[in-house]
């Protein structure tokens, strides 16, 4: 059990952390109920193993982001296992897509959109652009956390920049 | 496509997502700012539904760690010795002699100092045979 000020001090992580992480997991998987369930989890995991957190091995923010990449990776591991397919996340954003813009975009048609452009990434480019995005990390610490070469991040991040601004390109 | 060199990355995250190109990395920022500004949970209530999830999982590791299997085993071998001591003592209280006298029968009142020594040692006295009785010599004639 964890003392009081342990407590406090895990509190203030969570309200620095929790809407970067939630908006990085919706990315990775869709906006579905599960979003809620598997940040649930990484923080759950966390307070658990909060002491074997190391300083030496990187922030707070790796080392919740890493807890999160792993969640959402075997979460997807074991949709593929029951012959769910993933993607399938994505198809309302998908499909909302091709609705026309009646008047400016809302909050929400905003989501959407932005939603629906992921949705075209395949899931590495998508895993290695949220991180870009929510994390704050450069490109040597997602390559250590992904196990890719710095290289190959950066490549791919090129790529996928590239693809989304084709993507706004033709929508806007 | 030109790969990112991690030794010149710019602070900005946009630089290091594209090339040399400025409007490029102009661009970047765009849309890295439209990713940044969406509100996944704008009313905040999935993250105070977790927040209070954690608080009760707080809660309960504390009392797993109250009833856990360590705390109930020590209560146990506790209640186990507890009981063998009372057991042990009742079981040694019973070997004691039963010196009460029994008020009914006459020839179980110990009257002198030797009988009472004989039922201290356990030795039931037997009244018709006087070679039990160490005081009184018997001699054969009535």
């Amino acid at each position: 059990m964890l003392g009081i000020q342990e407590f406090m001090d895990f509190s203030e992580i969570y309200e620095e952390h929790f809407d970067r992480i939630y908006a990085y997991i919706c990315c990775r998987i869709g906006l579905d109920g599960i979003a809620e369930d598997l940040a649930a989890q990484v923080f759950q995991k966390a307070l658990a193993r909060s002491g074997q957190y190391d300083p030496a091995r990187g922030n707070i923010a790796q080392w919740l982001f890493g807890i999160a990449r792993n969640e959402i990776n075997y979460h997807l591991r074991l949709s593929a296992l029951r012959h769910f397919v993933p993607l399938d996340l994505f198809s309302e954003a998908l499909a909302a897509k091709e609705k026309p813009v009646i008047d400016g975009l809302s909050e929400q048609q905003e989501k959407t959109e932005l939603m629906a452009a992921l949705a075209t990434l395949n899931a590495r480019e998508r895993d290695l652009i949220t991180l870009k995005f929510y994390s704050e990390m450069n490109n040597r610490e997602i390559a250590k956390l992904s196990g890719l070469s710095e290289s190959n991040v950066g490549t791919i991040l090129s790529r996928t920049m590239e693809k989304l601004r084709q993507i706004f390109a033709e929508v806007g | 496509m030109k790969p990112y060199d991690e030794s010149e990355e710019p602070a900005k995250p946009a630089a290091s997502t594209a090339g040399s190109d400025t409007g490029n990395t102009a661009s970047d920022e765009r849309i890295i700012a439209r990713f940044r500004q969406i509100e996944f949970d704008p009313q905040g209530r999935i993250k105070n539904r977790i927040r209070l999830n954690l608080a009760g999982q707080d809660n309960k590791t504390g009392v797993k760690h109250l009833f856990g299997y360590k705390a109930a085993a020590g209560v146990l071998v506790s209640c186990l010795i507890i009981f063998a001591l009372v057991y042990r003592q009742d079981s040694h209280d019973s070997h004691q002699p039963d010196i009460r006298p029994d008020y009914y029968a006459y020839y179980n009142f110990p009257s002198t100092g030797d009988e009472a020594m004989l039922l201290l040692n356990e030795t039931p006295p037997d009244w018709l045979d006087y070679h039990r009785f160490p005081g009184i010599q018997f001699t054969g004639k009535i």
